[in-house]
């Protein structure tokens, strides 16, 4: 008889993964554009 | 042994040696059993014979006798303990064996004692609390539906460039502690240890709020520290909603900079919360999605049975695996259109896109030194390579 166990998934919630780093660099892509325009 | 974050445990058990647990927490879920401490890697699920094994390694039984024990109660000629053991190692719960204190396991040092306790965020989950919240979405919605209080793109555009942006990242930065900060309190609320950590998703820096602890309340409970993140989200929405409404009708007089702020909030909860609604990345989307499936390990799942396809998966399992597929393939195609779209821009040399790119990039160091330590070494020689020619193809 084996004795095992299963790791279950660690839950961490990110605040800047990698979706939201892509807005943030969407936004500063956006005031560039403003900035362009603008200018 | 190489454990769940790429940490190798050494060490040698005889049917003599004494495993000292951490003190563990219990949890009783479905026909398993669900263990596991905060300071440790990870929690574990186990069977009612395995949570009996752990139970006597605990009371420093050798593990010779814990053998004994089982084999003589499930009247089996032979007890294999090592699976187990390893699983309990690499989850971070051995604190010491025979009396040896294991190195790279979790310390329990004496830490400070936390600013957010159940007491004192008790109040933020009161009956009252929740009444002032909907009043606070009704409003919102209410607001939302008059187009004069939405977001003002015009306003935003007549700022400085710079100060746009500089207003924006501190936002984004200011909102996203602010959801973790919720997540952290409803988890404190409901009794479970949770923390912020400094961790990396690829080559990206992340806050990240380790909410492991969940696993040892009730499912229907989880929900509540899933869904405070957005939920805080959406009341700041409402919030500058209601004030945008107000200036709107002119009830109060705000400056350009003011609905220029109020704006971009708006827009930054509304892009933030569909993001959350991602269920094919690990946001709180997908922990809830998991956690209505019953799944412990919805994406590993799905990823080994696009690996491997074996027809041990559950029906949900597969057709989130599917899902998963479809979308990676479809934002594939997003980034390598982008990229392109980037590496071809001919305003890449303008001054606010210099910095603007100096920023990202910056960020993209940050984040390859994060990762650099679980890299493979092939890729600590792409990163930074693939970095250098970005910057000499966009940099003038």
């Amino acid at each position: 008889m084996t004795i095992d166990a299963k790791p279950v998934e660690v839950i961490a919630t990110p605040a800047l993964t990698d979706d939201e780093w892509s807005i943030l660099v969407a936004v500063v892509g956006l005031v560039a554009a403003i900035g362009k325009a603008s200018n | 042994m190489e454990d769940a974050v790429g940490a190798v445990v050494e060490c040698r058990v005889d049917p003599t040696s004494i495993v000292e647990l951490l003190p563990v927490r219990v949890a009783r879920d479905g026909d398993t059993f669900l263990i596991g401490h905060h300071r440790g890697r990870t929690y574990l699920a186990l069977t009612p014979p395995a949570l009996e094994a752990a139970t006597l390694l605990g009371k420093r039984v050798p593990v010779g006798r814990v053998k004994e024990i089982l084999a003589e109660k499930y009247r089996t000629g032979e007890i294999v303990l090592a699976p187990l053991l390893e699983q309990l190692l690499s989850a971070g719960l051995v604190r010491a064996i025979d009396g040896e204190p294991l190195a790279g396991q979790p310390r329990l040092d004496a830490s400070r004692p936390p600013l957010l306790t159940a007491g004192r965020v008790a109040p933020l989950f009161s009956a009252p609390a929740i009444i002032v919240y909907a009043l606070i979405f009704a409003g919102g919605l209410l607001a939302l539906t008059d187009p004069r209080s939405w977001p003002r793109l015009d306003v935003i555009a007549a700022g400085r460039s710079y100060g746009t942006l500089i207003l924006s990242v501190g936002l984004l930065l200011a909102i996203a502690v602010k959801h973790e900060a919720a997540h952290l309190a409803a988890a404190r609320f409901l009794g479970v240890e949770a923390s912020w950590r400094l961790g990396h998703r690829l080559w990206f820096p992340v806050i990240e709020t380790d909410l492991s602890g969940l696993w040892m309340v009730e499912p229907r409970k989880r929900y509540l520290a899933y869904g405070a993140g957005i939920a805080s989200d959406l009341l700041v929405a409402s919030l500058a909603l209601m004030a945008l409404w107000l200036q709107a009708h002119s009830y109060v007089e705000l400056s350009g900079g003011g609905v220029r702020a109020l704006s971009l909030t708006v827009l930054i909860v509304a892009v933030g919360v569909i993001w959350q609604s991602n269920v094919f990345l690990r946001t709180d989307g997908y922990y809830m999605l998991a956690t209505a499936l019953g799944c412990r390990n919805l994406a590993a799942d799905a990823k080994a049975y696009l690996r491997r396809r074996p027809d041990v998966y559950p029906r949900h399992v597969r057709i989130y695996a599917a899902g998963y597929l479809i979308v990676a393939v479809i934002f594939g195609v997003f980034w390598v259109t982008g990229v392109v779209m980037i590496l071809g821009a001919s305003d890449a040399g303008s001054g606010t896109a210099r910095t603007a790119l100096g920023v990202s990039a910056a960020v993209l160091l940050i984040g390859v030194v994060a990762e650099r330590r679980r890299t493979p070494p092939r890729f600590r020689l792409i990163c930074p390579a693939g970095l250098a020619l970005l910057l000499g193809v966009l940099l003038p």
